[in-house]
């Protein structure tokens, strides 16, 4: 874990707590997004907000490939590093 | 003219000399022999034999795995031309391709097992769904066990070619895990198994397409080799949902024969049927008819067409475009049956009356094809997702290079590559994004005006989608918008195909075009019907033309479609 990986957290539960189905502080980064209410419509509408914030270009397979906060930060993580 | 593209094109000519006059009683497919099957529900064996003596399925396979494939419209032109003459016949062999489209979008070893399968003439299957499940292929029960082989337990219903098909690609459940990445892609070969482990669900029943073989296979611990697998573990459902990008567009082309089959019939009947002391064909509300039906029937030939390029052009644009597409073209293709059903009278519905019964048929064979690889809900349901990425700001289209793409007489080369494939878009359809501009080209020309009108009424769609809300469920208010969103993307389809056409800006071009056009607004709800009766008339005369030379109306002059 390093401070990026923190950083693209902190802002997926900013993102997730906005779409407005969960409570910030009802979940944690490790509970599976789907049970967060991001249905697949919303996982279209989280890739937009990625491409929108870190210029990267996801199709919504990252979030089959990583199916929480954490994994999926760390996932943004590593194609930041890699881009 | 490639070399290439010309032997596609004489492909596609020589098949339909092989098919033959289906009034001709000898020919491969003969309307009688197709009325007499379906009203048996019999499986019309004798046409799927000689296609496959003819060697259809070759071109299911792509070059690359040594078939005839490369362009992608040259097959779906094939199906068309056998469609025309018995849908039930083209879906009873097309099917295989749908079978083997995964081992394409998979690549690797399998690929290579599939067209050595497909090229053997070998009848193939897609075993994506089963019993009370709908839709929704997350749900998928069937197991795969995988370990030193794979062991597959499930029952796949219902499927097309079911119980005919040697081989079926099996969407099974291969880990226990939650999520997408718990499904795979088997290839269960009735081959190389146990067949003590199958049973045959029985036909079900249908409509339309009677004869198909749409049934159902039950495997209990069906036992596969490892190198069966369709693509990586827990690839099974990315790589369907990328398949169903090509066979969506591809399945089209049943409703383009389909169109094609009812125009034949009503041109025919305009023009031997006498009312009042006059030729049908010459009455001014007749022949509006008979155009708005054409004017359906040439749009949805520019919206397939547009689905075969854009799939080697825009792959990465296809998650929207395929969907467009596969609501679009049923959907038009159906409204063109219901009007051509009043204006055929009594005779749309009876059966042994001369030329007849074979409309009644198409018409429901037809139904079909908005069902299957996604029924009309489903695409609907897609392109609402995509309104993000629809309406999200984007660099200007580059015009000229969607037009170089379209040119009637360029072809591609290749298969296409499906690892530009994905599962949504970030800018939606350069063709939607095209129409403004393409409604300019159009200049002082008078299909200008009702270009100018969608356009405009495409730039309040996108306002209405950017403000909808995401649902999951998508409210009614967004079908709607997403329903428009394709009426507007049609329009964008035919301008691109007539000014990529051979005769762009001849009168009869233009006549095609604006006749299209002012339909599209008409159902869009923007002009009333009466205002578009003068181009549809316009375009029956043309119809009724052709016809007299031997030929039959087309947005694609080079294609050689007669009729």
């Amino acid at each position: 874990m390093n401070t990026q990986t923190d950083a693209i957290e902190s802002w997926l539960v900013e993102r997730v707590v906005a779409y407005g189905k969960v409570d910030s502080g009802s979940f944690t980064p490790d509970t599976p997004l789907a049970e967060l209410g991001l249905d697949s419509v919303y996982a279209l509408t989280l890739c937009g907000d990625i491409e929108d914030e870190f210029d990267l270009d996801v199709d919504p397979t990252i979030v089959w490939d990583h199916p929480t906060i954490r994994e999926l930060a760390g996932g943004l993580s590593e194609r930041l590093a890699a881009a | 003219m490639t070399r290439s593209a010309l032997a596609g094109r004489m492909a596609v000519a020589d098949l339909d000399r092989y098919l033959g006059d289906p009034r001709d009683q000898s020919a491969v497919i003969s309307t009688e022999r197709s009325l007499e099957l379906d009203e048996a529900s019999a499986y019309p064996g004798d046409a799927v034999g000689a296609l496959n003596a003819w060697g259809l399925h070759r071109y299911y396979t792509p070059a690359e795995h040594g078939g005839e494939l490369r362009d992608v419209f040259v097959p779906m032109m094939m199906i068309r031309a056998t469609a025309a003459r018995d849908l039930t016949v083209a879906v009873a062999h097309g099917i295989s391709f749908l079978g083997a489209v995964s081992a394409w979008v998979a690549g690797g070893q399998i690929a290579a097992i599939m067209a050595e399968l497909v090229l053997d003439g070998a009848p193939l299957s897609w075993g994506l769904t089963e019993r009370g499940r709908g839709s929704d292929l997350s749900a998928t029960a069937t197991t795969a066990a995988i370990g030193s082989s794979i062991v597959v337990d499930g029952v796949k219903w219902p499927v097309n070619n079911a119980t005919r098909g040697r081989a079926m690609t099996v969407l099974a459940r291969t880990s226990d895990a939650p999520g997408p990445r718990a499904l795979s892609l088997v290839l269960v070969d009735k081959g190389r198994v146990d067949t003590h482990s199958l049973a045959s669900e029985p036909k079900v029943a249908t409509y339309g397409n009677r004869g198909a073989d749409i049934s159902g296979l039950s495997m209990r611990g069906t036992t596969v080799e490892r190198d069966r697998l369709v693509g990586d573990p827990g690839l099974g459902l990315e790589i369907v949902l990328k398949s169903l990008q090509f066979t969506r567009p591809l399945s089209t082309a049943l409703s383009l024969g389909a169109a094609d089959h009812a125009v034949d019939v009503a041109v025919e009947f305009a023009a031997s049927r006498r009312v009042f002391g006059r030729e049908l064909g010459s009455l001014p509300a007749a022949r509006a008819t008979l155009g708005t039906a054409v004017a359906d029937a040439l749009l949805a030939e520019c919206v397939t067409f547009a689905g075969a390029r854009e799939a080697h052009h825009a792959p990465q644009e296809l998650a929207l475009v395929s969907s467009l597409v596969k609501f679009l073209v049923p959907d038009t293709v159906d409204l063109l049956f219901r009007d051509l059903t009043s204006f055929l009278g009594a005779r749309s519905q009876l059966l042994g009356v001369a030329g007849a019964g074979e409309f009644q048929k198409a018409a429901r064979d037809n139904r079909a094809v908005g069902i299957f690889d996604g029924n009309s809900v489903v695409n609907l349901n897609m392109i609402v997702n995509e309104f993000t990425a629809i309406t999200r700001p984007a660099d200007p289209v580059d015009v000229g290079g969607i037009l170089r793409d379209f040119h009637v007489d360029a072809e591609p080369q290749v298969w296409v590559d499906p690892l530009h494939l994905r599962l949504v878009t970030r800018r939606g359809s350069r063709l939607l994004r095209a129409l403004p501009a393409f409604a300019d080209l159009l200049g002082s020309r008078p299909s200008a005006g009702p270009a100018q009108d969608i356009t405009a009424e495409l730039h309040r769609l996108l306002e209405a989608a950017g403000a909808a809300p995401r649902q999951a469920a998508p409210s009614a208010a967004s079908f709607d918008v997403a329903m428009r969103l394709a009426l507007c993307f049609g329009a964008s389809c035919a301008i691109a195909v007539e000014l990529a056409g051979r005769g762009s800006g001849g009168a009869a071009s233009e006549g095609r075009l604006l006749a299209i056009l002012e339909r599209i607004s008409v159902r869009l709800g923007l002009v009333r019907s009466e205002s578009a009766a003068a181009s549809a008339a316009e375009l029956a005369g043309q119809a009724l033309e052709a016809a007299r030379s031997g030929s039959r109306l087309s947005m694609l002059d080079g294609w050689g479609v007669h009729a």
